[in-house]
């Protein structure tokens, strides 16, 4: 939370992830150059380097689609969410693997001529009006510097700088950079494998990313187009409070587009917005624990009374407010500025000891 | 608050997966020697 600058926050649940990363890696690295110079073709001389860059590459793409395939998962279900906590070091050091491809292709493949290595990217290959014969370094290199753009601007510094939708839009450019990299490997890798498991594996891949994140959007829709009807007075109902599980939430859509999350806690209702102010994570898949709302993606927290986080943090969501008439839940569809307090609505606590007997 | 780029981010995998997908398997049927291309030049000379 933005309390306090920290270059990383690590915790042992980052660390022993971390662990976990590298250890892949290594391995996936590892198994890549040994299986490679086995099967290297009789009667040509094996080229560690060449493999090493090809390592390198598959290796950071094999850890962009897993980085693209958590958030999706995460909104498909919240199993997924421990991974989506973890998800910024797998994209950091997705950078700095590509990176070591490049500067390891550039070196190997451009730097032996009179040019400059950075010239030569350009200007070895000028089939640019060609599909076959497209310098297909150039669409790896676009690629890389959107990555890099992703990594350095990782840290919630650039988060609370750049506000959370510009931050978001930014970092949506990974998506057509995925697309750019899938042609940088279909023209480059593709393109002198004999075998077409590598281009199953590729193009499945992709379209695997691509139908999780459809599906996750699909259903977000669904969501939405249940907006609740409007009740007298402009209120919109929710439904039982017995039917929200205690400590948990429902979201229900309100009219403008915008979610609120109904929390019941200690026989109470009351709502705020379903978007966590750190990265628009949704508050009412959380749970109220220690008497404070905890969005499932990041863990940041905020009273769910008056949607202010615990001291020392100050950041602040909006509430609204709920009433309860005839054992349904009302809510005003019109926010409360960030940080104002509300009453909860009280349980009628007969209806509670029957839900107990019950 | 929105989260305004709901839709949005489901618009751009309904345009980017297609595109993506087909420009891919184009290149690939444009490639030289490969399982997806046809048979190379002379093939059928020495046929």
């Amino acid at each position: 939370m933005g309390h306090q600058y920290q270059a990383v926050q690590w915790n042992k649940n980052k660390v022993v992830y971390d662990l976990y990363m590298i250890i892949s890696l290594v391995v996936f690295i590892g198994l890549f150059m040994v299986i490679g110079l086995k099967t290297y073709p009789s009667g040509h001389t094996a080229e560690p380097v060449g493999l090493m860059i090809r390592a390198l590459g598959s290796a950071a793409f094999s850890m962009l689609t897993i980085v693209l395939m958590i958030g999706p998962l995460a909104r498909l279900s919240p199993r997924f969410n421990p991974f989506l906590y973890n998800r910024r070091h797998l994209g950091v050091t997705t950078f700095l693997v590509s990176f070591l491809h490049f500067v390891l292709a550039l070196m190997w493949y451009h730097a032996a001529g009179p040019l400059n290595p950075f010239v030569s990217l350009f200007v070895s290959n000028p089939l640019y009006d060609s599909i076959p014969g497209f310098p297909f370094e150039i669409l790896g290199l676009a690629a890389l510097i959107v990555l890099f753009l992703m990594a350095a601007t990782s840290h919630d510094f650039w988060l609370n700088n750049l506000s959370a939708p510009v931050w978001k839009a930014l970092h949506m450019l990974i998506y057509p950079a995925y697309a750019i990299l899938i042609l940088h490997i279909t023209l480059g890798a593709l393109y002198t494998e004999k075998s077409i498991v590598y281009a199953v594996l590729t193009l499945g891949a992709f379209g695997l990313v691509a139908m999780l994140h459809l599906t996750a959007g699909f259903r977000e829709w669904r969501t939405d187009s249940g907006l609740r009807h409007l009740k007298k007075k402009g209120w919109v109902e929710i439904g039982s409070p017995l039917d929200i599980p205690e400590k948990r939430a429902v979201i229900a859509p309100l009219p403008g587009g915008e979610r609120v999350a109904v929390f019941r806690y200690d026989g109470k209702i009351a709502a705020i917005t379903n978007v966590c102010r750190h990265q628009n994570g949704p508050l009412g898949e959380g749970r109220v624990i220690d008497s404070c709302i905890v969005c499932p993606w990041h863990g940041w927290q905020y009273s769910p009374e008056d949607g202010i986080s615990p001291p020392p943090f100050t950041e602040k969501v909006a509430t609204y407010n709920v009433r309860i008439e005839n054992g349904v839940i009302l809510i005003d569809p019109k926010a409360n500025k960030p940080g104002a307090r509300v009453e909860p609505a009280i349980i009628d606590p007969v209806s509670i000891d029957e839900e107990l007997a019950s | 608050m929105r989260r305004p780029l709901r839709r949005i981010h489901f618009l751009i995998w309904l345009a980017l997966a297609p595109l993506t997908l087909a420009a891919a398997l184009i290149a690939l049927s444009l490639a030289p020697d490969t399982p997806f291309s046809e048979l190379p030049p002379g093939v059928e000379e020495v046929d």
